[in-house]
């Protein structure tokens, strides 16, 4: 992918003019690194943010497309949409996770507390 | 119908020529960035993360920026479509923020409880322990009692068997002594005459078998015979007074025979006193020939009259 992609730059720099706006490589970058980041924190197995990964990769997809027909300003826009799914994806992964460790935290209080209850108590 | 229809299209476009330029309806984008932030705005994340709500703020015044400057372009749509993104974004993280605050709060909560659990253990355990200490003291203190009563009745067995053997040797020597004085009157009264009369106990012995005839000074074997006396006469109790009194036949002139006997009376208190009679319990007096018991015209008479009194008063 970062072959393709690093294909992709140094062909549109090479052609320079016909882009009315720069090659948006540090876009290009950024918004992979957030969609790297956002499997990695496991938002595939998390659906919401299942759903914004996957969209974030079919607008980092249009995106290059956009590049390689030199559409910069529209690449920008892309890419801008693309790196929100992305993020986004990684927060709902992360809120997830947090929900579940905060979760597992009250469950064991609960068991702590039933056990006590249980110790005051004892069998006669 | 036709007509309807024309009439609802000059509806619609004096409509949108009403609302005016720029002011034309929001994109379905816009309006659900819109919608997006209003929710994000009423949850946790003004609270948790404000930073994040400013963001989601600052995408969609770009979004209306764009929307009133070029309704419905695609700059709209897209500024749209990442502001709304942008405030799903704030939502989620907040609900990580408070996700993390309770993790934090449970763990707090955990350490509480256990600490409330181990002290509790604690407590029961330090109630436990004095609980035991006292029954323990408890059960000492009862020993010591046990103890003590036993000691003291050790003590009282003791004082008991003690006097017990007192009264066993006194009882002994009263027995001993009553023996003794009993063996005495027996032994006196195979010497002596004794007579319990109103001035008090007499005895009486023989003159004959005292002192020779004439003389103040004992006969051997009268000794013997008046040992036994002053074994009887220190029986009696201190406070009674002895009396030897010493008595003739009317042989011979009174004043010889109120001699003799005076003499015969001191010879044997003297003799009493040796024996351990006290001095001053016995006094010495002679009677010469006035107190005969038998007639003197007779022998027998005569040697009857010839004796010896001892009377305890």
């Amino acid at each position: 992918m970062r072959l393709v992609t690093g294909t992709i730059l140094v062909l549109a720099v090479g052609v320079g003019c016909g882009a009315s706006a720069p090659v948006p490589a540090t876009q290009v970058t950024e918004t992979q690194a957030a969609i790297r980041a956002a499997e990695e924190v496991g938002a595939p197995n998390v659906p919401k943010a299942a759903l914004h990964l996957k969209m974030a990769k079919d607008q980092m997809q249009t995106a290059e497309a956009q590049i390689k027909d030199e559409d910069n300003v529209q690449a920008r826009m892309t890419l801008d949409r693309a790196r929100v799914d992305a993020e986004l994806a990684l927060a709902l992964a992360r809120e997830s996770a947090f929900r579940a460790k905060a979760a597992e935290a009250l469950e064991k209080i609960n068991k702590l507390q039933a056990e006590a209850t249980t110790a005051k108590a004892p069998a006669k | 119908m036709a007509r309807m229809n024309h009439l609802f299209g000059m509806l619609g476009v004096a409509a949108t020529l009403l609302i005016g330029c720029g002011a034309s309806a929001p994109t379905k984008e816009l309006q659900d960035a819109r919608s997006a932030y209003k929710d994000a705005s009423q949850g946790k994340a003004a609270e948790l993360v404000p930073d994040k709500l400013l963001s989601a703020k600052q995408a969609l015044d770009k979004a209306e920026a764009a929307h009133n400057d070029d309704a419905g372009s695609t700059d709209e749509k897209s500024l749209a479509y990442v502001a709304q993104r942008m405030a799903e974004l704030a939502v989620a993280l907040a609900g990580q923020a408070q996700a993390q605050k309770d993790v934090t709060d449970a763990e707090k909560q955990y350490e509480v409880a256990q600490e409330r659990m181990r002290r509790d253990a604690m407590d029961e355990a330090t109630r436990t322990a004095l609980a035991l200490e006292k029954v323990r003291k408890e059960l000492a203190d009862e020993n010591n009692k046990v103890g003590e009563q036993s000691k003291r009745l050790e003590q009282q067995k003791a004082e008991l068997e003690a006097r017990q053997r007192e009264l066993e040797s006194e009882k002994s020597a009263r027995v001993l002594a009553e023996k003794k004085l009993a063996d005495a009157m027996k032994s006196l009264e195979e010497i002596a005459k004794v007579k319990e009369e109103q001035r008090g106990l007499v005895i009486t012995l023989e003159g004959a078998v005292l002192f020779a005839s004439g003389k103040t000074s004992l006969l051997p074997i009268a000794k013997d015979k008046l040992g036994k006396v002053a074994v009887v006469l220190q029986q009696q109790s201190d406070d009674k007074r002895i009396v030897v009194e010493g008595h003739t036949d009317s042989v011979g002139s009174d004043d010889a025979n109120l001699k003799l006997s005076q003499g015969r009376a001191d010879a044997v208190r003297d003799f009493m006193i040796s024996q351990g009679v006290k001095a001053e319990r016995i006094t010495a007096v002679g009677k010469g020939e006035s107190t005969p018991i038998a007639d003197n015209k007779t022998p027998e008479g005569r040697a009857n009259n010839r004796r010896v009194e001892i009377v305890v008063k």
